[in-house]
């Protein structure tokens, strides 16, 4: 294959199956977290939005 | 019109909305209906003719800027209001309703000739085996199989009728074991083995000879491409027909997820997997024209038909009858062309389906049956006649380039400036999503995805007055492509007049099913009930930085 061509493969899988991977980490990652708002004195007593399922509020 | 709030009373209570089993099954689901044929058979090609290489540029850009927003917009109104496309229009807004109708026949139209492929590539299955289209797979197709050699007529093609009625079999089976037991379990089969029969497929066509000249053509990128806008509006395409966007798919998949799902994540997540599947299949089918080349000692751009239906059932049938063990490749290749089918078409007929299902109050299996039955009807009375082939590429060009695309453009601008709900969708996005969703989404929603598809759509309009639609006769492109387009809008609104037999409008008690127990939430127990969207989450002109923590509202 010519050079360019060795980079746009390259750059195609790096991005799109990159891209991929990482979000597909990111979602793995935010899953595993507990389904439950922090609690404690520094937990806000009610309000705002749905709970994030996923520790962002 | 349709039935009045007084109404209401007389009207059933809707059963408890089905859930898929949890975020994977979505996911799976989601990814099922955006890889479909388009990935196989028009990404290579459309990459190919449109610099290369270089395409990745303009696709990567449409990707971020329109596929992913809009596939969250989509997200966002299903799962928010809970509903059928044709219940959600009506919960944002009763006089938009009929974009809901919209949506749902547009997809009712393209499952009437999608299941018409997938036969074809079923009976191809079996062709592979013995290579029964011979030496011209061409002449194969047109006059032996489809019978296409008469000129315009609606004689009956009884080879594609089997296949045909198989592929209503499977379908209206899966759809009738619901959103859990049937479409979940149907995608968590189908779609691991398409990926296993795909990669298999791309192994060997990158062990062909001559698969390194064809991977120079595809990846070889041509920048002067860059400049010519025809190459982005390409990839806007691309993006947006591959994703299965603004047609009531994701809106009505994503309104089976439980309250607390990751939108944002999952969503990334598709629209990276259905890229992902269409590099890979730009290198299968460019490693595989590759070897076409060198057996015939030429070069990939003298290769006619590289998309589409030229590609699948002509080119490749010629490449599989020069390749030693071409059987093998040939039941890898058309198998996977009825998996990727069969997961798109399954999400097409769901949105038909559920939009039935709430407006006239029937039972799931009842729907199903009905709907598949026209569907199938349908399909075999137009599509697998002798004038099939040239109906199929007529409906589908203008539902896709003239309808989804209005549909798409009409669903940013009415939810950004006539209803203003976008800030309100943007709220729910960032409640209930791992990655925070700022202003840009806003933006992309509200600004450029409908002026880039307002682009699109006035330059393919033109072109197709101006010119018609390949060599089709006027009146056939005016009765079946314009005509179909004509449908929809009427249609939209008469099914609009229909009274609702289920109590679309009132709050129902089932709506915080999902909300699972009461443990440790940041709000009262009351604000996690589903709130009817004439009484927002959190008032649209909060001053508050909409992705502000708040503390009480």
């Amino acid at each position: 294959m010519t050079p360019i061509a060795i980079l746009f493969l390259v750059l195609s899988i790096g991005l799109v199956w990159g891209g991929l991977a990482v979000s597909t980490y990111a979602l793995i990652r935010t899953s595993e977290e507990p389904d439950t708002a922090p609690t404690g004195p520094s937990a806000p007593a009610h309000g705002g939005p749905p709970p994030a399922p996923h520790g962002r509020t | 019109m349709s039935a009045s709030p007084s109404a209401a009373t007389s009207r059933a209570q809707p059963a408890p909305r089905e859930q898929w089993s949890g975020q994977l099954g979505f996911l799976l689901a989601a990814i099922g209906s955006a890889i479909g044929l388009g990935n196989i058979w028009r990404f290579p090609g459309v990459a190919y003719n449109n610099g290369g290489g270089a395409f990745l540029i303009p696709y990567l850009v449409a990707l971020l800027t329109a596929g992913i927003p809009i596939l969250f917009l989509d997200y966002a109104l299903g799962h928010r209001y809970r509903g059928s496309a044709p219940a959600v229009f009506r919960r944002l807004h009763r006089s938009i309703e009929p974009l809901g109708w919209f949506q749902t026949l547009i997809a009712f139209v393209i499952s009437v000739y999608y299941a018409v492929i997938i036969a074809w590539a079923m009976s191809y299955v079996w062709f592979s085996t013995t290579r029964a289209w011979g030496a011209d797979p061409t002449a194969f197709l047109i006059k032996d199989y489809l019978h296409v050699d008469s000129g315009i007529g609606f004689d009956f093609v009884p080879g594609v009728l089997g296949p045909l009625i198989v592929v209503w079999i499977i379908v209206l089976a899966i759809l009738a074991g619901g959103v859990k037991s049937g479409l979940e379990k149907a995608n968590r089969v189908f779609l691991p083995m398409l990926v296993i029969l795909f990669v298999g497929l791309v192994v060997r066509a990158l062990t062909l000879p001559g698969a390194v000249a064809g991977l120079n053509a595809f990846f070889t990128p041509d920048f002067a491409a860059l400049g010519n806008p025809g190459v982005w509006i390409a990839a806007y395409s691309q993006i947006f027909f591959s994703l299965s966007i603004a047609f009531g798919i994701m809106l009505t998949y994503s309104s089976y997820l439980p309250r607390r799902a990751n939108l944002g994540g999952t969503g990334l997540v598709a629209a990276f997997a259905n890229s992902s599947f269409e590099i890979l299949a730009g290198i299968g089918v460019f490693a595989t024209l590759g070897f076409m080349a060198a057996q015939q000692h030429t070069t990939i751009n003298e290769i006619e038909g590289i998309t589409g239906v030229g590609l699948s059932f002509m080119t490749f049938p010629a490449i599989i009858s020069m390749m030693p063990g071409g059987e093998v490749f040939g039941v890898l290749f058309f198998t996977s062309l009825v998996l990727a089918g069969l997961t798109s078409l399954i999400s097409l007929l769901q949105v038909v389906s559920a939009a039935f299902q709430e407006k006239f109050g029937l039972s799931r299996v009842a729907t199903t049956f009905t709907v598949g039955t026209v569907c199938a009807v349908l399909s075999i009375v137009f599509f697998s006649t002798t004038t099939g082939l040239g109906l199929l590429d007529t409906v589908d060009k203008y539902t896709n380039e003239i309808g989804v695309v209005t549909s798409a453009i009409v669903m940013c601008i009415v939810v950004t400036y006539v209803l203003k709900r976008l800030p309100a969708l943007q709220r729910h996005l960032n409640g209930v999503s791992s990655i925070p969703i700022g202003t840009w989404w806003r933006v992309l929603v509200g600004a450029l995805v409908p002026a880039f598809l307002l682009i699109m759509l006035v330059s393919s309009s033109l072109t197709l007055i101006r010119d018609g639609y390949d060599d089709y006769p006027r009146w056939f492109t005016n009765a079946f492509g314009w005509g179909t387009i004509a449908a929809f809008i009427v249609g939209a609104f008469l099914f609009t007049l229909i009274p609702w037999r289920t109590d679309v409008d009132a709050r129902s008690d089932h709506d915080d099913e999902d909300e699972g127990p009461p443990v440790h939430t940041l709000r009262p127990p009351e604000r996690l009930i589903y709130e009817h969207p004439t009484e927002p989450l959190l008032a649209d002109d909060d001053p508050r930085p909409l992705d502000a923590p708040r503390e009480d509202s």
